[in-house]
């Protein structure tokens, strides 16, 4: 397996896991590292994460690529400012208090001309619903603030 | 106390006092080292033979550093006293901690208030961790 595959591979396996999470890559020269950042909050501190994270790390050590797999989240230090592949997220997870307002406001038929279209609205738990889209997805920070405000969201949707 | 430990315990010191005196340079330098000297004591005072093997490898190789190697081998032995808690975003941070202090010394990288600050929470949660688990 290539370097390349496995960076693939290793991005498919979280947005698996985490398609609600936009995905970047970027290798930094400066220190011979591999960086994989998932844009959320506190993500490394999550076991269900942490048992993913460690079947791709050992998978890269066992590989031996001769340099150092790092995986970040919204907390890290190092930014990647040119990142060479970006998987964007499909699905975007809001809060609880959003769904009936969310659900209220919106057309599930509805086509977005820029976004995409809207599947489906789900409430997955007390607190967390999910938003999925299908075809283009909506970029994470503006869809929140739009979901987040039912009259922005719908004049969008 | 070993002289290792004595480091990485005045490396945290500077890290305060650069930090008050807003003298943000070098800051990143003593974060990075006060955390990979205690590594290397770890590894050296409870894991002798991994620490040995580190240090052959280093000889025939003659050339580069191996904190890749001493971080990983680390890690390993933390995934396994530690019971699994933790370890992810120790090995996160670590890394990050490592490449950001690369590019902090050499390259045209601003060190801001911002950074400071994780890497204060880098440095802590790790001498926290090594504290609850190796008693160091």
């Amino acid at each position: 397996m290539t370097l390349k595959e496995f960076i693939k591979g290793s991005l498919n396996k979280i947005n698996n896991l985490y398609p609600e999470f936009e995905l970047c890559y970027q290798y930094k020269n400066s220190s011979d590292v591999h960086f994989i950042k998932v844009l959320a909050d506190n993500l490394l501190r999550d076991d269900k994460f942490s048992d993913l994270y460690f079947e791709i790390i050992d998978e890269f050590n066992e590989l031996k690529f001769d340099s150092e797999l790092c995986i970040i989240d919204n907390g890290a230090l190092t930014d990647l400012d040119k990142p060479e592949i970006v998987i964007e997220a499909a699905a975007i997870k809001t809060g609880y208090e959003n769904f009936f307002e969310i659900q209220g406001s919106i057309n599930l038929s509805g086509v977005n001309e820029n976004k995409g279209v809207l599947n489906e609205v789900m409430l997955l738990a007390k607190d967390e619903v999910k938003i999925s889209f299908s075809g283009e997805v909506f970029q994470s920070p503006s869809f929140l603030d739009l979901a987040n405000d039912e009259r922005k969201f719908a004049m969008a949707a | 106390m070993s002289i290792l430990l004595k480091k990485s315990k005045q490396n945290k010191l500077a890290f305060s006092y650069l930090k008050d005196k807003e003298v943000f340079a070098a800051i990143v330098h003593c974060g990075y080292y006060s955390c990979f000297q205690k590594v290397s004591h770890i590894l050296k005072e409870y894991y002798t033979e991994e620490w040995n093997s580190i240090h052959l490898q280093l000889q025939r190789r003659r050339k580069g550093s191996m904190h890749k190697e001493y971080i990983d081998e680390f890690i390993r032995q933390f995934r396994k006293v530690s019971g699994g808690n933790n370890v992810a975003e120790l090995d996160s941070n670590l890394k990050d901690l490592r490449s950001f202090r690369i590019e902090a010394d050499y390259h045209e990288i601003e060190v801001d208030l911002d950074r400071v600050n994780k890497v204060e929470k880098y440095m802590n949660n790790f001498h926290l961790l090594t504290k609850q688990n190796f008693q160091v």
